[in-house]
C-alpha cells in the first residue's frame, strides 16, 4: 500500500514547484533579455542604414521603394506612425502624410468633370506640378504607398487595374466587374464605348443600361450625340491622358 | 451696313490663333450633358473659355446665329468634327448671364454683351487713367474715350459703347463722374478729382 500523502510530501511538491518556476522565469527573462538585445541590434542597425543613406531614400524615388520593401519583408513599417522614430531620424512619415494630402487635394479638383476617377500616371504628373521644381522628385509607387495609407480612412480611395492602366478611385462607390470590364473595353478603343459595343459581348440591354446609367450618374462618363457611329458615344475622362480641365 | 449704329460689334472670327485649352478636343465637351453635376461644371468651362476668347479677340458683343451660320471655331471644332447646338449656346449664355459676366441684348436670346470685364472694372480702370493723365475736372466725349488717339494703346480703346455707358453710369453713382447728355452721338462726361 502506497504511503498516504503526508504534509512532509505536499511540502516537498510545493518546493519543486517553485524551484522549477524559478528556473522557467529565469529562463525566459534570458531569452527575452536576448531578444530584446537583439532586436535593439537590429533597430540600431536599421537607424544607421537609413541613417547613412538619409538622402538618398528621401531623394531618389526608386531607393525609396527599395527601402519600403525591405522594410515590409521583415515587417516593418516606417510609414506606420508619424510619431515614431522613423519620422524623426528620416521624415518619411511626414513624406508620405504630405503627399497623402497633395493626392486628396488633386483627386478632388477634378472629380467634377471625371466622376473620381484618375489615372496614377496622371495624378502623379499632376502632383508633381503642385509640388514644383525644388520638392523631392516622387514616382507613381509613392503615390500608391501613400494611397494604401489613406485606404486606412474609409473605403473612398481605390486603385483599379484597367489593362494596363492603373486608375485611382477616389469616391465611395462601389464598382463592380461590369464597370471595370466597360472601362477596359473603352480603353482598348481609344475612351470611349457604346451599346453596340456592350451588345456585341454578349450583355443583355437591362445589364448595359444598369452599367452605363451608374457610370453616368456618378459623373465618370460623359456622352457625345455626334459620332459619325450615329449612336451615342460615351467617353471617359479618367482614360485621357491628361485631366480634363487644362 | 451695321457700322454706323453699332460699330464695336465685330464679325465672328473663322479661324484665329487663340490657344484653345485642350479640352476644346474633347468629343464630349460639344454635347450638353443630361446629368446635372456634369452639366454645371461644362456650363462653368464653357464660360470660361468663352470669357477667354472674347477677351483674346476684345469681342463685346455677339450675335449667336451670326456665329453659327459663319461658322466659327468658338462653337464649331472642324479637326474633331463636333459643334454646339444653338440650345447649347443659349444654356451656356444663360450662364453667363447669371453668374454677373454678361446680358442678352434681345428676348430671342441671339445677341448678347459679354463682360470679360464687368461694368465696375471699366470704371476703375478708366477713372485711373483719367486721374494719371490730369484730366480731372476737364470734359472729355464719350468719341475720345472710344476713339481718341490718347486711348490708342489702352485696353478700353474701342469699347462697346452699350459697356462703356454702364462704366462711367457707374463712376457717376460714385460722384466720380457727371454724364452730360448732348446730342446722341456727342455725350460729354466730366471727371472730378476725389479730394
Amino acid at each position: 500500500m502506497r504511503r498516504g500523502v503526508g504534509i512532509q510530501a505536499i511540502h516537498k511538491q510545493n518546493q519543486q514547484q517553485k524551484q522549477l518556476q524559478n528556473i522557467s522565469e529565469q529562463l525566459s527573462s534570458d531569452n527575452l533579455k536576448k531578444i530584446s538585445e537583439q532586436l535593439t541590434t537590429f533597430k540600431t542597425n536599421l537607424e544607421e542604414f537609413a541613417l547613412k543613406h538619409k538622402k538618398d531614400i528621401i531623394k531618389n524615388p526608386e531607393f525609396r521603394k527599395y527601402f519600403q520593401d525591405m522594410c515590409s519583408t521583415i515587417g516593418v513599417d516606417p510609414l506606420a506612425s508619424n510619431k515614431g522614430f522613423w519620422c524623426q531620424v528620416l521624415g518619411v512619415g511626414d513624406f508620405y502624410y504630405q503627399l497623402a494630402v497633395q493626392i486628396i487635394e488633386i483627386c478632388l479638383k477634378y472629380r467634377s468633370t471625371n466622376g473620381g476617377l484618375i489615372e496614377l500616371t496622371t495624378l502623379t504628373d499632376h502632383i508633381r506640378k503642385m509640388r514644383g521644381k525644388t520638392a523631392n522628385e516622387i514616382s507613381s509607387d509613392d503615390v500608391e504607398v501613400s494611397i494604401s495609407k489613406i485606404k486606412v480612412l474609409g473605403n473612398g480611395y481605390n486603385i483599379l487595374k484597367i489593362d494596363s492602366k492603373k486608375i485611382v478611385q477616389s469616391v465611395p462607390c462601389e464598382l463592380n466587374k461590369d464597370h471595370t470590364d466597360v472601362l477596359i473595353k473603352a480603353q482598348s478603343q481609344g475612351g470611349f464605348i457604346a451599346v453596340s459595343h456592350l451588345s456585341k459581348m454578349g450583355w443583355d440591354q437591362q445589364r448595359i443600361k444598369s452599367v452605363l446609367d451608374v457610370l453616368l450618374s456618378e459623373g465618370m462618363a460623359w456622352i457625345d450625340d455626334q459620332s459619325e457611329l450615329k449612336e451615342t458615344l460615351y467617353w471617359f475622362p479618367s482614360l485621357w491622358s491628361n485631366t480634363f480641365e487644362s | 451696313m451695321s457700322e454706323h449704329s453699332s460699330p464695336s460689334v465685330k464679325s465672328p472670327p473663322i479661324t484665329s490663333a487663340f490657344p484653345f485649352p485642350s479640352y476644346y478636343n474633347r468629343e464630349p465637351f460639344f454635347t450638353l450633358q443630361p446629368i446635372l453635376n456634369t452639366q454645371k461644371k461644362q456650363l462653368q468651362m464653357w464660360q470660361e473659355l468663352i470669357l477667354s476668347y472674347t477677351r483674346y479677340h476684345k469681342i463685346y458683343e455677339l450675335d449667336i446665329n451670326e456665329y453659327i451660320k459663319r461658322g466659327s471655331e468658338l462653337f464649331n471644332n472642324e479637326k474633331i468634327k463636333r459643334k454646339l447646338s444653338q440650345e447649347t449656346i443659349v444654356a451656356i449664355f444663360n450662364e453667363i448671364v447669371d453668374s454677373g459676366y454678361g446680358e442678352w441684348l434681345d428676348k430671342d436670346k441671339s445677341r448678347a454683351l459679354v463682360w470679360w470685364r464687368k461694368p465696375d472694372e471699366w470704371a476703375s480702370i478708366i477713372y485711373q487713367w483719367v486721374v494719371d493723365s490730369g484730366q480731372t475736372d476737364s470734359i472729355l466725349t464719350v468719341w475720345e474715350i472710344q476713339k481718341g488717339d490718347d486711348t490708342k494703346n489702352l485696353e478700353f480703346h474701342e469699347i462697346n459703347t452699350n459697356i462703356l455707358m454702364k462704366a462711367l453710369k457707374s463712376l457717376e453713382k460714385q460722384g466720380k463722374a457727371q454724364i452730360f447728355s448732348g446730342s446722341e452721338n456727342n455725350l460729354g462726361v466730366k471727371f472730378f478729382s476725389t479730394h
